[in-house]
């Protein structure tokens, strides 16, 4: 038979090999391929980001699989840019890549927890008194109760609890402190709002509310440059990163690009092959060093020398020397260098005062409307006097005048300053200006030199008669800059130098003894500088960090820098100027979110504090204070003035005198004031005027160690205070938790110093200040170990949010790529339940009261104009008490808190009545609000918030903002700037007009980041053809810069700029803290030891203390907390790489690991900040108690330029002005530790909280 | 398969509402007979301890052993996966077998919750239950060994389900395991041995996914457990 049958006709086998053998064909299961296949098959992908601290804001995609997140990746769809610019993607790193870790780890936490003492003791009065708020005030009011649970802190013992009775106890706490102590008891702490900004706004709005107190955070981080408020008037202001493309010189100054700012740092290597050259300025061989073509290695702390040689350099040849055109049309007409100075003689010669006014002359110059307030320039063209448009005199009471034209604003004549007297000055004076340089600091790291304190030079000056027939001499500020840097002119005199070779202030040379950089390449980065922005018209920029910004005398540093761009017209130009990204974030649509954050529609003013004051008065680190306010005194200044001033009294002067906030506000509950007054027979406003005068009321802060005037409770959120940012921790653990702590240091009375002179002096200090500390946080964080309560929030992939950045113009969101895990929630959905349970609970304790609120004078206000010519003390009968003048202004508002729920679920009325604004300027919004009833719906049942928008979920949160911002609402940004355009008289509104009907919303950011829209709340333009940049429409649409003249400021003219020595830019090193004593030294017994500079830079493997518990990150550095130090110094006390290490100085004790590496300069030890104390940190030997983190060895001082208020830019505003934490002057004592103990054992009772003293030590 | 429901209980959060039927609990142990001998005894005698301890103090070490931190998390692909992109796909591929069982999981925990597994053995044929807990029975074993170190009581109810699950485990390898997971550490060499960096591509197949330190147990580095 044939195998016919056999053969198929249709089908032919399968070829077990195919393709010449190269293919195979097997039966085997494929089953192991699932993984692959399985990785790229989801059920959806979500858009978000990372949203507190890390200023990337980087769009990434979520992947999510039957609800779980499984990981993520970056996005990389953001809008193009256009020819010749690259685009933004792709943003992200390493760090951002990691985030999903979060949500299933460990270390996450996953149900409410309370401290198990405080619960048990909550229970048992609660059975017993029925009343929560009762409960908590029997706990609370009996110290032996309290501090049952107080001396806990830190030391575990925490129990799940359910969301109710977590609610219940914490609003039980808030209203039995709003009702003993005021609601002015009550705080919040949470930075950064542009990343997460509803989860900000609603911990704020209960707050709010509530009149309870939000906290700043950027000047507490130090992270604020006070150097900008002082001298634009701006928070901060930045270019976009794309920006930098633009650009052709760069010097990195203090940051280190691609390390802190990784997605952006392409930009940055992408523009050198376009030729621009780069330049890093950093002590230690940082990343950004390798990258950059020249290197310059200033010892740490010396910036500003060098700044100002190079600005030396750049007066002198390109100013003085005529060498551009550019630059001196544009410091007549940005610049304040044609101002004119009074001179004012002290002994032998005269001493720069403050700015001429046009009320210094007979009959003000022509001037009706605020003659104080308008600085004078003399015309060199009518040879008069005149008062030019755009001071902040024409700013406030009058319109169209308020502009840079260069006019006479009485006449509208077109005038044409005068910057030099030098080619006829009516006369050549000797001027005094201060030096700093020659101030010997306690370590010899930091040299001096021998130049006397007292630097005369000639100055050329003018002659004029003032109102009262008398006369006076003048210069101008140009005039006074030249003098300040140190130049010969041709006038003979000392102190000045005819070359850079010289050795005086401020000559390269000179820089050269104390920065350890040779004059040689000083000037040639100088010139070079110079040069490519005369060429380019302003294309030189400078990008500087935190690393330059956390000094105590960060402003020379700052200054010296800004000044250099300003001389060199680099500010307000594209590829130019300063480029200062740190901390601030940049919230685009603010204006549209402050109403959301802080009530405003409900009730104004917020409550509102400075952290750094209220942290350094509160947490009694004044008590400690080594720093003398003689000691920081120009030696130009009246030293018997503030003789019997401390820091801490300088503080209380500017509270009392309304400059700064005050928080608590005074030392009574300020809900009973109104009440009194009617009783007196008097308006609130009068009887609390009065009442202070006579003494019988007080400030908290004038005695903050009595019991009525605590903080009482503080909610911590997005935030890890105690594992980051707070500066003094220790001081914190003592005084504000009386939790176990390590500081060491002796207070006033055992140091046999004076005491303040303005505060109540208590013998001994509180501990445990704080009833109840909730923090809010997805992680167990430092902060959280040291709570009462701690509530699981949403991560970044469970809850909607808004997220903008500074370093690029697009808006985009934080998604719910999955529900929230476990029984964690939205920090919208917390603050929510809370304000329902306090809404609930207050009834029977508070009904509708009368609260009186202390507001300071506030920047961007017509108040701004407060204390034109001399600083005057009501308290001291310099002056009247006049709210809102000489003293904060008093403000009654309604708090009706049983319905504080539904206030703060549905946006209230105001809105539609007094409008919305921001930065002095104001519009109407009704269009918008009935967009948000229409959008939102509005709320049907009946009460207070019947009929208004409703703000029930966080989406419904993020359309408030987007609708009532100018940022993300075209039609709103036309109204801005046609309100704007009133202001200065010039049309602004083609600004926003092609995007007037573009209205960005959730759904849209969701889809794609948005591109935001112009608007007058920034300084720079978000448009098709330029990348943002700071102070571009000051320089292009002539609107002034918000200070005293209008102009950029080289000069502060206030009394205490002045008495400090800060008129002009000087160099002032490091200040000695004082903290390496004999008596801590011998705690250290016999182990080699080495005082070192304490150095606390931006990390790589983390973002402040986010990752930094993150086992990937972790991995990649070294696995716990380490301190980098150089091979010379390891080598001097017998310490090898990876050796375990103690640091300590009074302040307290920190254990690490070694890294010895070539990188770190001799003198200087690093750790990068925020390490949580949490990770394989073990005990220290010094103190017995576990290492602490990096802020364990500093303490804040303030200084008091920073308190400076009511005076045009130097006026207060939230995270805009005060006092700023710096930290870096600090030293510590490192030595090698021989033996790690993990400290495991279980808490023993009866453990100390506090250090022994240094006498029993000794003993 | 009861006793695993007991178990689970017994490894949830400590509240008055189960351990107040401790009776019944110990009951279905007894009457069921999968756990036998010292195993048995032993958690027959956490549990007296853990009725006759006060609710709270029980809450509180309940919240500092498994609550925070890695060494005893009860979520297994933690000691498994640790932070490896294939903890996503692993919970998935569990949540799916659940699902094909027709179960889910409706308190909003993860699939990987070792109280959450037992009650899903609890439900299944004995057969397969017991398969899955084989696979993760090392690394049940491994949080066992180190309760037993820090004389937890909670031991116990790991060794009972070690011992139900029929794996038959080296005694050796997990102590290694515990070592290496919270090492003993008495002198510093010993220290720098546990922080050294092993290499980087030391042979490890998936590199990038392996963890830094030494795997706690030879455990498959994909797929369920």
């Amino acid at each position: 038979m044939s195998n016919f049958i056999d053969r198929l006709t249709y089908f032919s086998k399968v070829k077990d090999r195919f393709s010449n053998g190269h293919g195979i064909t097997t039966t085997e299961s494929r089953d192991w391929e699932k993984a692959y296949r399985g990785r790229w098959a989801h059920d959806k992908i979500v858009r978000s980001t990372h949203g507190v601290n890390c200023t990337g804001s980087c769009s990434w995609k979520i992947y999510v699989k039957n609800g779980l997140v499984t990981w993520e990746t970056q996005q990389t769809d953001y809008p193009r840019t256009r020819p010749d610019l690259p685009n933004h993607e792709p943003r992200g790193c390493s760090r951002g890549a990691s985030y999903s870790w979060y949500l299933y780890s460990a270390s996450r936490l996953k149900f409410p927890l309370i401290r198990s003492r405080l619960l048990q003791a909550y229970r048992a009065a609660k059975s017993e008194l029925g009343d929560p708020v009762l409960a908590w005030g029997s706990i609370v009011s009996d110290p032996s109760k309290a501090n049952e649970y107080k001396k806990m802190r830190g030391l575990g013992g925490f129990v799940r609890a359910s969301w109710d009775e977590v609610n219940e106890i914490t609003a039980a706490a808030n209203v039995y402190t709003t009702k003993t102590y005021g609601p002015d008891r009550v705080f919040g702490f949470s930075p950064i709002p542009a990343m997460s900004m509803v989860s900000y706004a609603a911990g704020s709005r209960y707050l709010s509310l509530m009149g309870g107190v939000c906290l700043s955070f950027y000047d507490w981080y130090c992270d604020l440059p006070p150097s900008s408020p002082q001298t634009w008037g701006e928070q901060t202001d930045v270019p976009e990163s794309a920006d930098w493309y633009n650009s052709s010189y760069i010097i990195a100054w203090g940051s280190n690009v691609p390390q802190t700012r990784t997605p952006d740092a392409h930009f940055f290597t992408e523009v050198r092959y376009k030729g621009t050259k780069t330049v890093s300025v950093t002590p230690d061989y940082s990343e950004v060093a390798k990258l950059t073509d020249i290197w310059l290695n200033p010892r740490q702390g010396t910036d500003s020398a060098m700044a100002m040689a190079m600005g030396h350099v750049v007066f002198k040849e390109f100013h003085l020397g005529g060498k551009s055109e550019y630059f001196t049309d544009y410091v007549r007409n940005y610049s304040d260098m044609p101002m004119q100075i009074l001179l004012e003689k002290q002994g032998e010669h005269y001493i720069p005062s403050r700015n001429l006014r046009a009320s210094d002359f007979d009959n003000d110059l022509g001037v009706e409307n605020n003659s104080e307030w308008k600085s004078v320039v003399f015309d060199e063209s009518s040879k008069t006097h005149r008062v030019p448009n755009g001071t902040i005199g024409s700013r406030w009471g009058e319109e169209g005048k308020w502009n840079l034209e260069a006019k006479d604003s009485v006449s509208g004549e077109d005038i044409w300053p005068n910057l030099s007297n030098i080619d006829k000055p009516d006369e050549v004076l000797d001027v005094a200006f201060p030096y700093f340089g020659n101030q010997q600091h306690e370590s010899k790291i930091f040299a001096h030199t021998d130049h006397e304190s007292v630097q005369v030079r000639k100055l050329p000056v003018r002659k004029v008669v003032l109102k009262d027939g008398s006369e006076a001499y003048v210069a101008t500020v140009y005039d006074l800059m030249a003098a300040n840097y140190g130049i010969d002119r041709g006038l003979g005199g000392e102190n000045t130098a005819s070359d850079f070779n010289d050795d005086g202030p401020y000559t390269p040379k000179w820089a050269e003894n104390i920065t350890g950089v040779s004059a040689d390449k000083i000037i040639q980065v100088a010139r070079e500088f110079a040069d490519n922005a005369d060429k380019t018209r302003g294309r030189s920029m400078v990008i500087l960090g935190a690393a330059i910004n956390h000094w105590y005398h960060m402003d020379m540093t700052y200054r010296g820098i800004m000044n250099l761009l300003i001389l060199c017209g680099c500010i307000g130009k594209s590829g130019g100027g300063w480029a200062h990204y740190v901390g601030q974030e940049k919230l685009r649509p603010q204006t549209g979110w402050l109403p959301l954050a802080f009530g405003l529609d409900w009730s104004r003013p917020p409550r509102q504090m400075n952290s750094t004051s209220f942290f350094y008065n509160h947490s009694n680190q004044w008590r400690y204070e080594k720093l003398g306010v003689t000691e920081i005194l120009s030696p130009l200044a009246d030293a018997g003035k503030w003789q019997d001033y401390s820091l801490i009294d300088c503080n209380v002067r500017s509270e009392r005198m309304g400059w700064l906030p005050s928080a608590p506000q005074l030392d009574e509950n300020p809900l009973g004031l109104a009440a009194k007054a009617k009783n007196a027979g008097q308006s609130t406003k009068d009887y609390v005027v009065a009442s202070l005068q006579k003494g019988d009321l007080q400030f908290a802060a004038e005695d903050p160690d009595r019991e009525d005037n605590f903080p009482r409770n503080l909610f911590v959120w997005r935030s890890n205070i105690l594992g980051s940012s707070g500066k003094g921790h220790e001081y914190m653990l003592r005084h504000l938790l009386g939790a176990q702590n390590g500081m060491m240091s002796d207070d006033l009375d055992g140091m046999g110093a004076d005491k303040p002179s303005e505060v109540q002096w208590h013998e001994a200090a509180p501990e445990g200040k704080l009833d109840l500390v909730v923090t809010l946080d997805f992680r167990m964080s430092t902060t959280a170990v040291y709570s009462d309560i701690v509530l699981p929030t949403a991560t970044w992939y469970e809850k909607n949010d808004l997220n903008t950045s500074d370093m690029h113009p697009f808006i985009h969101p934080l998604s719910r790529a999955v529900d929230p895990a476990w029984e964690s929630r939205s920090d919208w959905d917390i603050f929510k339940g809370l304000a329902k349970k306090f809404s609930e609970l207050c009834v029977g304790h508070l009904g509708v009261e009368t609260d009186l609120v202390t507001v300071p004078i506030l920047h961007d206000t017509p108040g701004e104009l407060g204390q034109a010519l001399e600083v005057k003390d009501w308290k001291k009968g310099e002056c009247d008490p006049v709210p809102g003048k000489s003293m904060p202004n008093l403000v009654e508002v309604e708090r009706d808190y049983p319905n504080l729920y539904k206030k703060f679920t549905s946006l209230g009325p105001l809105m539609a009545k007094l409008g919305n604004g921001g930065k002095g300027v104001a519009w109407n919004t009704e269009a918008e609000v009935d967009l948000l009833a229409k959008l939102n719906k509005t709320v049907r049942a009946e009460g207070v918030s019947q009929g208004l928008p409703r703000i029930e979920s966080d989406i419904d949160a993020t359309e408030v903002v987007l609708s009532l911002a100018p940022e993300t609402n075209g039609e709103v940004a036309v109204k801005a700037w046609a309100s704007l355009s009133k202001v200065t008289g010039r049309d602004h509104t083609h600004l926003a007009r092609p995007k007037e009907d573009e209205k960005i919303r959730f759904r849209d950011v969701q889809a794609q980041p948005r591109k935001i829209i112009s608007s007058p709340t920034w300084s720079g333009l978000e448009d098709e053809h330029v990348s943002y940049n700071a102070c571009y429409t000051n320089v292009h649409e002539l609107i002034p810069w918000r200070t005293l003249t209008g102009r950029q400021q080289f000069y502060q003219d206030h009394e205490w700029m002045r008495d400090f020595g800060e008129g002009l830019c000087v160099y002032k090193p490091p200040i000695s803290t004082r903290t390496i004593t004999n008596a801590v030294k011998e705690r250290g017994g016999d182990v080699k030891q080495i005082a070192l500079n304490w150095i606390t830079p931006h990390q790589k493997w983390g973002i402040h203390s986010t990752y930094s518990d993150n086992l990937l990150m972790l991995t990649m550095n070294r696995g716990g907390p380490v301190v980098w130090l150089s091979e010379v110094d390891a080598q001097k006390v017998d310490i090898q790489d990876n050796d375990w290490i103690e640091l300590y100085n009074v302040n307290g004790a920190i254990t690490a690991r070694a890294v010895v590496s070539q990188r770190v300069p001799e003198g200087m030890c690093m750790m990068y900040h925020a390490q949580e104390k949490t990770m394989n940190t073990p005990g220290s030997r010094i103190t017995g108690k576990r290492g602490g983190i990096h802020n364990s060895v500093t303490k804040a001082v303030v200084k008091p330029t920073h308190m400076i208020g009511g005076y045009a830019q130097l006026s207060w505003g939230f995270n805009y002005y005060g006092t700023v934490g710096s930290n870096r002057d600090e030293f510590v004592i490192l030595r090698k530790t021989n033996t790690v103990d993990w400290m495991e054992e279980p808490y023993e009772e009866g453990q100390p909280i506090n250090m022994p003293g240094n006498e029993e030590v000794g003993q | 398969m009861r006793s695993f429901r007991v178990l689970a209980h017994l490894l949830s959060y400590p509240q008055s509402q189960w351990i107040s039927h401790m009776d019944e609990l110990k009951q279905v142990l007894l009457e069921e007979k999968l756990l036998k001998g010292r195993a048995l005894k032993n958690v027959m005698a956490f549990m007296d301890d853990l009725a006759d301890t006060d609710l709270m103090a029980a809450q509180e070490i309940y919240v500092e052993l498994f609550d925070r931190g890695r060494a005893h998390c009860l979520h297994l692909f933690e000691h498994v996966h640790g932070e490896s992109r294939f903890r996503g796909q692993a919970m998935v591929d569990l949540a799916d077998r659940y699902k094909s069982k027709g179960l889910e999981i409706g308190t909003g925990e993860l699939p990987d919750y070792l109280p959450l597994m037992l009650e899903f053995i609890s439900i299944s044929a004995a057969e397969e239950g017991l398969e899955l807990l084989e696979q993760s029975a090392p690394v049940i074993a491994t949080i066992g060994e180190k309760l037993k170190r820090q004389k937890s009581g909670y031991a116990s109810v790991f060794a009972a389900i070690v011992s139900m699950s029929g794996a038959r485990l080296n005694e050796a390898d997990i102590k290694k395991a515990a070592d290496a997971a919270l090492p003993e550490i008495k002198t510093l060499d010993e220290l720098d041995e546990q922080w050294q960096e092993p290499e980087a591509f030391g042979g490890a197949p998936e590199c990038g996914t392996c963890p830094p330190h030494k795997t706690p147990i030879t455990a498959p580095s994909q797929g369920g457990i």
